[in-house]
């Protein structure tokens, strides 16, 4: 694959990649650093594949395994408590998308993650299972658990 | 919950790509060539599946 098919290809998923990324760290300087890093990593591997046709599926695994060692060093490093902070800083106007920005930091990046593929991107669940080298059983698993977690803690904010 | 009030309510969460994202993917594609010159294709690689791949691994 020559740079112009690749840089093509990323950017068709870039969207993807982004909400892949913003699932599992919550943070969008992290998102930065860990897409030049997983797009990096990719870069060095692409002679590994040879059908296109996986390229979604492929840079997906990638960039989620970036994530989860980006994750792993943080939490040798700090604890989350300051980078909640921050973002709870930001933009909060609306009491509903605090709750609900509490709400999805509670949840785990696994369920984040796959919650954001599923219900935001419309990824059926054979598609989530592929892209993260899951079981569908698994996506299914997190998918419910995200929702009544979601549920649950929606219901808690608000009261 | 239903699936229509999840996805609304991730989308006022996450949203489009941000410009620093963007810049960042341009950023990965401008240090890539330097970072990672090309190798010689004079080998043919074995072929790999995203399967082949670890899998996304709990936290």
């Amino acid at each position: 694959m020559d740079a112009q098919t690749f840089q093509r290809e990323v950017l068709k998923v870039e969207r993807l990649l982004y909400h892949l990324c913003y699932a599992m760290l919550r943070n969008e300087s992290d998102c930065e650093d860990v897409i030049q890093e997983a797009l990096l990593r990719a870069w060095q591997k692409r002679d590994q594949l040879r059908d296109e046709a996986v390229f979604r599926s492929w840079i997906c695994r990638i960039t989620a395994n970036t994530c989860i060692e980006w994750l792993r060093r943080r939490k040798r490093e700090t604890s989350l408590s300051a980078g909640q902070q921050l973002r709870l800083s930001s933009a909060d106007r609306d009491f509903e998308q605090l709750a609900m920005k509490e709400a999805l930091d509670a949840l785990t990046p696994e369920i984040r993650v796959c919650m954001t593929l599923h219900y935001l991107d419309g990824w059926p669940v054979s598609e989530v299972a592929q892209m993260l080298g899951i079981p569908e059983g698994t996506v299914k698993t997190r998918l419910m658990k995200g929702r009544q977690r979601m549920n649950a803690l929606l219901r808690e904010v608000e009261a | 919950m239903t699936e229509e009030r999840i996805k609304e309510l991730l989308n006022q969460d996450t949203g489009d790509v941000p410009d620093g994202f963007h810049q960042a993917v341009l950023t990965a594609f401008s240090r890539m060539e330097t970072a990672c010159p090309s190798p010689s294709s004079a080998a043919a690689p074995d072929s790999v599946s995203p399967d082949s791949l670890p899998p996304v691994e709990a936290i």
